[in-house]
């Protein structure tokens, strides 16, 4: 009897232990996530570790609207901060007044966004090359284009960095856990890396047109263009602040490479300034519309204007998800009147909003400001919001009187996605073909060719003249800097150029450092300080005394 | 993979199965059960009484000591049972002392019990096992039924709060089904303080049991007790046992309750006039930088005022009925119970629904073998929107309630939602017109087997298996409120979730008396846990009907793919373990108490996965001594000490590998048509990631005075969390977004600090009363973090609120000390046409000019303290503006029975904890055209501001100069920074619960059958007494529109769901 006992209990126990002391029992894996060491062995692999380097565009809030709208232009000359009544948006105004706090979220969404890009890109750049020997069907030539692809955005996310913080950590290769304490590496370094980083994408990109309809990815155009950009920028810096500044030490006047890349991609044939013959294209607006307006809706998407495009399709996902633009949204007018006479909100915000000085500059019946801004008296006096309907805007809850149209989006784009404040259907056309006109403008105009300058900024001009009825702006007979400086303002006000072009030639001293419009606050721009924002403070302080701003804020 | 998985669910039900197949082979009459006319066997008998009235005591258990042979007392209070000369019999009762009685050559014994004052031989569930209470050695707390039942209320959550020492309990809002935090012994970890919960043997649920089921529940709150649970006890372990049924006849319970709840306090917000003046203040405000709304233009004293509280906030009905069936006799017992809770919000569309049926029973195959089932079906159903619960800024309707205009009604005269000229968010649209039902059904069985092999050693096998069915269904009708606010296109959307999860255990254990004065005991064990689950949840859009019973995805006519979204995903985790325990003691006077434990988890890698939790604890019961024979006045007294390592928070996932995810935040579109999905990392992995570990001494001391009327227990801990999981933030540069940061063991906390709890009883007569108090300190202290500090918690622009660095207590309060007001007074300069006031701090910048560190301060605009004089107001300028964490949390029950009648009070409060009034942040708010609260009316004026009425030319003061006061002028440079102004003592004394029952005599119910009939009525948070003044003291850290609390945001109030006050009536028949 009592043997029976023992024989059920051992049973008992094995079955159990059996089922649960295993070695494996413990050792399992993950099920709806990959081990990355099984991953990034085919073509298929390569292709969605490339869109993830694309993806981190999809922040809307770092790129439209700090990077663009607040960086670029709101601490500019250009725009003031909006918002309807005092302090409405402190953060737009704070940045507006030049009063920089480094735990602002903005600083901390940009810098983030950036190196996420550029980590994503660090990635690939590690990982595909191997994919050669993994992937027995690889195409090792489309193999090598994604590789350029991510050359290029790692690229351009150093760029901009350089652009808003200065000096920054140089991230060429995926960081271990010991690597996160660094310091900001001078920009010659920076730069040679997206030199480098450019020409290598260069030589692998095809050209514009040649994507079979992925028009949205990088191309050898692009990736000149941005070079060209590069050389621009590093230039000015050499030139303006020649030698007083530590912080653009050994950089140099390379006016000359500048041209050379902007001619390359003007020379390619694949680019054309649009409506530069006087056509007029069907839009959302109306079939009559013309060329540079043209340019900011969704039907110009991909036209021959763009260098580089953030794509922006509509969909109804979550914030960071997929993105459509947010940029109408942070313009355009905040409020209506309805039949009652009273204000009624949009769901717009209404957060920059286009100085006086700027329309001023504007020739009379130049085809761009009205496509750049509404003001009281422009003839802009409706707006369109979700539903459908044309309201009048008030001009009343402007401080300016203006609004920015440059970006605006029709209510009939937005009738099928729930929110529409990131769902603006338009590209965000990050690098225009104008731009590598004006480019080239400056630089020819620098190495002495101010022939060729004329010719470049005449071409921009003339766009713009055959844009309108007007005639105007007429043909300039004679080209400056003063004339380049102006028609870089004119023809990209409001697609966050302004601040980095002022500082780049040294004049936000001189521009910014006056009273506001509003005379609510003044604005003190005090150099050494103000030429970059500051890092973000989390930066500062995760870094062990690595990082520094460049004066104590 | 799948078919892996598929195969684990097989061995675990492989592992049942030969449970029921060995069960059924023991019960076979041919089996080893019935060796019953042993040698030397001789029939006893008797019968046992009480020993102060003489009363026989039926059903009560005599047990053959060292076995689960026994018997029962029958209505006479007599036994019989077969025994031999060296057995010892076992008498034992609820309320009553043990009593062991050697046969001998006794054949007959007669036995009397004593009454069970203090409880000290009530047996008390530890881990993996029993122990008399007064051999305890570790800190434990037990709460009994009586006390859980005789409050109504619906979860043993808010049962427990402030009834056991050391526990802090706190509501994360009145919203129904919602639960609480719980930290024992103050804040462990930074991760999280849940303590484990043990149901039946098995990690369960509190908010999923009917506290009607319960028998008893046990917190282990020091290392000696709860090392027996390893990496999973160092939050500590609440440990609940289930009722069973009780042998003697069956017996019938009923219980029913219902009451009305309303909000337990208000916001007293400004009527019309006083909102529309405030309004004209902006206007004049504004006129400086521009104009604005012809609207305001209206004749603000004929406006009406409603208060949108009193529309959004309805008084809701709670109700409750449970039943139980239970009954057994020697050989088995069971018990059937039903419960179903409904409780209805105070905002509509928040209600919440509990079924719970529960099948609990134990058959005794042989004397050697008792087979126990407990089952348990749970079904719950909440409605309401995630975002009311907690403070989403533009949805939460508790936010937009308190701002709406009051000058207009709810509705229109047409039904339809009112629109304001001043604000946008109308609270009841989203209450309108989103339906949200989360329904969640659990299924579980535990089955139990436990095999007397040899005298004195037991085995126990425990298998328990758990699913969950989750179905989440929200559908969002089309509208239109206002251009702004509509929705054109209807939305389904559709969560469903499954999970499984199985146990198993399995235990040795072992008795003996070696030389009568040398009690051992010894057990040793193993566990192994699995559990996987996914969900799937998908969207459609264009409904063809809005019928709850039409809602599926079929019925969308919207067939295009790109507004189709589905999503989901997956887990899995298993852990193991081997424990062992070692009980000892000397003349029942010196206790000793070893435990063991070895932990693996899944969640690490395999050079780091296991972990090993060693304890011990010791205890002398000083009274057992000679030389304290004299000393009467203390009948029972025990010093304990233990020390011991536990672990926390072992996460789940897999920290320690690279992985890479396609998740929706990498998509991306690259021809403007379609999007395609990426892939990227998902965190950075640590993979030297290990066990927490908790290190804690406790030191206790128990007595026992004057008859046992009083008696008190004393700990006081160290308790120092080593090797704190946190996630490390890291610089951007690493690439990886918020939250995927490596996770690492580098944190550590102390926590010190004492509990006491003392009880009286004292009869007078037919009077019975009762005293538990209970109170308790905890000093938190980080000793390292895995950077210098964490900054966390806001509400809307006012952030961070809470500092934890080393050297302080977490989550401490940090931001600007304030100085007064600037006044008109002040001297001032004129620089560049701008004014400037003079008495201030500044910065001499390069040009000679002064920076001032206010520049834009102008009377009645807040002084903020330049701290470390620098000339400028910066982030160094910000301190410690006291601590979130109380210096002493109480409780205390007070009981008195009379005749039939019984009043039961319960209080409990805090001291000396701040709280960070986030209400102020909107109900004081610093833009725009919203309500604000009444006591905004006393802020700073410059001057008497008038308005124009209608079109008659005239003007009217609207506005009174206000000077004296220290409230600051409405300017966002007053509002928008964390300063001293919104932080508040948050003390508070509560009575908690009041009840008073009566009890028909029985000599009148047994007429009808009845036994007992017991009518109650009484009143849950009947009164507050404190200083606080947002809506109620009880605040938590719940992230801003997230759903979680974290201990890093602790004492930030974001207005959430208000408690509620409830008068309830009810009764309790058995029968």
């Amino acid at each position: 009897m009592k043997n029976k006992i023992y024989i059920f209990l051992f049973l008992l126990l094995s079955a159990s232990l059996w089922n649960s002391c295993s070695e494996d029992f413990l050792e399992l894996k993950p099920i709806a996530a990959e081990n990355e060491a099984a991953f990034y062995q085919t073509m298929a692999h390569a292709d969605q570790a490339i869109i993830a380097c694309y993806s981190q565009f999809n922040n809307v809030a770092a790129w439209d609207r700090d990077l663009m709208m607040y960086f670029g232009d709101v601490c500019s000359d250009d725009f003031e901060a909006g918002g309807d009544f005092v302090n409405e948006v402190p953060q737009a105004e704070q940045l507006s007044y030049l009063d920089w706090d480094p735990t602002d979220g903005v600083y901390d969404n940009v810098y983030g966004t950036l190196y996420r890009a550029i980590n994503f890109c660090n990635i690939a750049l590690e990982k595909l090359p191997s994919i050669e020997e993994t992937d027995p069907d690889a195409d090792v030539a489309q193999l090598n284009i994604r590789i350029a692809e991510a050359k290029f955005l790692r690229a351009l996310n150093h760029f901009y960095l350089t652009i808003v913080f200065g000096e920054v950590p140089l991230v060429d290769h995926v960081l271990g856990p010991t690597e996160y304490k660094m310091g900001r590496a001078p920009l010659r370094d920076i730069y040679d890396l997206i030199e480098k980083d450019c020409k290598d994408a260069m030589a692998v990109l095809p050209e514009r047109g040649s994507w079979n309809g992925e028009e949205g990815r990088a191309t050898k155009g692009a990736a000149k263009a941005l070079l060209a950009r590069l050389y621009l920028y590093e230039s000015s810096y050499a030139k303006y602040y020649g030698g007083s500044d530590p912080r653009f030490a050994n950089l140099n006047e390379r006016w000359g490479d500048a041209l050379k890349y902007a001619e390359e991609v003007i020379s390619s044939g694949k680019y054309k300034l649009v409506g530069i013959d006087g056509e007029t294209y069907p839009t959302w607006r109306g079939p009559e519309t013309n060329g540079f307006r043209y340019i900011f809706t969704s039907e110009g998407d991909y036209s021959p204007e763009t260098v580089f495009e953030i794509t922006c399709i509509q969909e109804g996902l979550g914030y960071e998800e997929a993105r459509g633009h947010s940029l109408s949204n942070w313009s355009t007018a905040r409020y209506y009147i309805d039949e009652g006479g009273v204000n009624r909100a949009t769901s717009y915000w209404g957060l920059g909003l286009p100085h006086p000085d700027l329309k001023a500059a504007y020739d009379d019946g130049d085809a761009r400001l009205r496509t750049t801004m509404a003001f009281e008296g422009s003839g802009d006096e409706w707006i369109e919001i979700k539903g459908g309907l044309r309201y009048p805007i008030s001009y009343n809850n402007s401080v300016t009187k203006t609004y920015q149209r440059k970006w605006e989006s029709s209510a009939a784009e937005f009738a099928d996605v729930k929110k529409d404040w990131n769902t603006a259907p338009a590209n965000i056309k990050l690098i225009r073909y104008a731009d590598v006109y004006l480019i080239a403008a400056e630089a020819a105009l620098m190495s002495g060719n101010s022939a060729k300058a004329l010719e470049y900024v005449n071409k921009v001009r003339e766009r713009a003249r055959n844009c309108g009825t007007s005639g105007q702006p007429a043909a300039l007979t004679s080209v400056s800097m003063e004339d380049i400086m102006h028609e870089r303002r004119l023809e990209f006000a409001g697609e966050g150029h302004r601040f980095f072009d002022i500082v780049r030639w040294n004049k936000a001293y001189d521009l910014l450092n006056k009273p506001t419009y509003s005379d609510f606050g003044n604005r003190q721009f005090v150099r050494g300080e103000n030429e970059f924002q500051p890092l973000p403070q989390r930066e500062i302080d995760l870094s062990g005394g690595a990082l520094q701003q460049y004066t104590a804020f | 993979m799948k078919e892996k998985h598929f195969s684990d669910f097989l061995l675990g039900k492989a592992a049942l199965l030969l449970t029921f197949m060995l069960t059924v082979i023991l019960m076979t009459p041919n089996s080893f059960a019935g060796n019953s006319m042993q040698q030397g066997k001789k029939m006893v008998t008797g019968t046992v009484t009480d020993a102060k009235t003489n009363v026989p005591l039926p059903a009560l258990t005599v047990l053959i000591k060292g076995t689960t042979i026994g018997s029962v007392t029958d209505l006479d209070g007599k036994y019989s049972i077969l025994a031999s000369d060296r057995d010892i019999l076992v008498f034992s009762f609820i309320g009553y002392r043990e009593k062991e009685v050697a046969v001998g050559d006794q054949s007959m014994i007669n036995v009397s019990l004593e009454e069970d004052i203090y409880g000290l031989d009530e047996v008390i569930v530890t881990g993996y096992g029993v122990q008399k209470k007064s051999d305890l050695t570790g800190a434990v707390s037990s709460v009994s039924s009586e006390r859980l039942t005789n409050l109504p209320l619906p979860n043993l959550e808010q049962a427990l709060q402030g009834q056991a020492a050391g526990v802090n309990i706190t509501s994360k809002s009145g919203r129904p089904g919602e639960g609480v935090t719980i930290q024992i012994r103050g804040i462990s970890s930074i991760n999280g303080t849940e303590p484990l919960v043990i149901i039946d043997g098995v990690a369960g649920d509190l908010n999923l049991l009917n506290p009607s089921d319960i028998e008893s529940i046990e917190v282990l709150k020091d290392a000696s007790s709860s090392a027996i649970y390893g990496a999973t006890g160092g939050n500590g372990v609440i440990l609940v046992t289930t009722k069973l049924g009780k042998t003697g006849k069956i017996r019938t319970t009923l219980n029913a309750y219902r009451g009305v709840e309303s909000a337990i306090n208000m916001i007293e917000m400004m009527n019309s006039q006083e909102w529309m003046a405030v309004n004209e203040e902006i206007e004049w405000e504004n006129s400086r930088k521009k104009t604005w709304n012809e609207a305001l233009n209206t004749e603000p004293d004929t406006l009406p005022t409603y208060n949108w509280q009193d529309f959004i906030f309805k008084p809701a009905l709670m109700q409750n009925y449970d039943m139980s069936v239970s009954g057994g006799n020697e050989f088995s017992n069971i018990l059937f119970s039903a419960s179903y809770n409904d409780q209805e919000g105070i905002i509509r569309k928040t209600n919440y629904q509990r079924l719970t049926l529960r099948l609990n029973a134990e058959q005794k195959l042989s004397n050697r073998i008792t087979f126990d089932q407990k089952i348990s079906f749970v079904n719950t159903k909440g409605e309401g929107l995630d975002e009311w619960k907690w403070h989403h800024y533009y949805w939460n309707p508790i936010n937009s309630t308190l701002q709406m205009d009051p000058s207009i009604p709810e509705y229109d005269e047409n039904g339809q939602w009112t629109i304001s000229n001043f604000s946008t968010v109308h609270p009841s649209v989203k209450l309108d017109v989103v339906d949200k039902v989360n329904q969640q059904n659990h299924f579980e069985g535990n089955f139990g087997l436990k095999i007397n092999i040899l005298k004195g050693l037991d085995f126990t096998s425990r298998f328990t298996g758990k699913l969950g069915f989750g179905d989440v269904k929200q559908y969002t009708s089309i509208y239109y409120a206002s251009p702004t606010d509509n929705n054109p296109k209807d939305e389904l959307y559709m969560n469903m979730d499954r999970s499984l999860s199985y146990t198993a255990q399995n235990m040795l254990n072992y008795q003996v008396t070696i030389a009568r004065n040398h009690n051992l005991s010894l057990m040793v064990g193993m566990e192994a846990n699995k559990w996987w689950g996914y969900n799937i949840e998908g969207t459609r859009l264009d409904m063809s009907s809005s019928d709850p019973w039409m809602l599926y995805f079929t019925k969308s006519t919207n067939s295009s793919d790109d507004i189709q979204n589905v999503d989901g995903t997956g887990y899995i985790g298993a852990t193991q373990a081997y424990f062992g325990r070692l009980n000892y003691d000397f003349m029942g006077k010196y206790l000793l108490t070893i435990n063991v434990r070895r932990d693996g988890s899944s969640s690490f890698g395999p050079r780091f996965r296991w972990g090993t939790f060693p304890s011990f604890s010791v205890g002398w019961k000083f009274t057992e001594e000679e030389f304290m024979k004299n000393v009467s006045a203390i009948s029972f007294g025990k010093l304990r000490f233990g020390y011991g390592q536990t672990g926390a928070n072992a996460r789940t996932g897999f920290p320690y590998l690279s992985q890479v995810v396609s998740s929706p935040k990498f998509r991306y579109s690259v021809d403007n048509v379609t999007t395609q999905v990426g892939t990227g990392p998902f965190q950075i992995a640590n993979t030297e990631i290990h066990w927490e570990s908790v290190n804690m001494s406790n030191l206790g001391l128990d007595l026992s005075l004057f008859d046992n009327r009083l008696s008190i227990t004393a700990d006081v801990f160290d308790k120092v969390n080593e090797g704190m999981l946190m996630l490390q933030e890291v610089s951007r540069i690493a690439g990886t977004f918020n939250g995927s940061y490596p996770e690492v063991n580098v944190g550590s906390l102390r926590n010190m600090g004492y509990e006491i709890t003392i009880t009286g009883r004292k009869s007078e007569g037919e009077l019975k009363g009762s005293i538990d108090l209970n109170f308790s300190g905890v000093r938190n202290e980080v000793i390292s973090l895995a950077e210098d500090s964490l900054l966390r918690g806001g509400v809307h622009v006012l952030s961070p609120t809470n500092l934890t660095c080393i050297g302080q207590p977490v989550a401490q309060f940090y931001g600007f000390q304030t100085d007064g007001l600037f006044r008109e007074t002040d001297p001032t300069e004129v620089i560049k046409n701008k004014t400037y006031i003079t008495n201030q701090p500044y910065q001499l910048l390069e040009d000679g000019s002064k920076k001032y560190a206010q520049p834009k301060a102008v009377p009645g605009d807040v002084r903020i303290k330049d701290v470390n004089n620098d000339g400028k107001i910066s982030d160094d300028d910000k301190v410690n503006l006291g601590s979130p964490l109380p210096i002493l949390v109480y409780g205390f029950n007070i009981n008195l029975e009379y005749k039939g009648f019984d009043l039961s009070a319960f209080f409990n409060g805090t001291v000396g904890n701040k709280i960070l009034n986030g209400i102020k942040q909107y109900t004081y708010y610093h833009q725009g055209y919203v309500n604000r609260a009444k006591a905004f009316n006393d802020r700073y004026v410059e001057k008497d501001i008038y308005a124009w009425v209608g079109d008659t030319g005239d003007s009217m003061l609207v506005v009174q100069q206000n000077l004296d006061t220290d409230m600051p002028r409405f300017n966002s440079e007053n509002y928008n920074k964390v300063t001293d102004f919104f932080i508040e003592d948050g003390s508070y004394f509560r009575l908690k619960n009041l009840v008073i029952g009566y009890t028909l005599p029985k000599t009148i119910t047994s007429v009808v059958g009845i036994e007992k009939l017991r009518i109650y009525g009484g009143a849950k948070n009947l009164f507050t007494l404190t200083k606080y003044t947002g809506l109620d003291p009880e605040v938590t850290g719940i992230t801003p529109g997230g759903n979680s609390t974290s201990i890093l945001e602790s004492g930030v109030d974001l207005g959430v769901y208000p408690l509620t006050r409830m008068f309830y009536f009810g009764v309790n028949i058995a029968f």
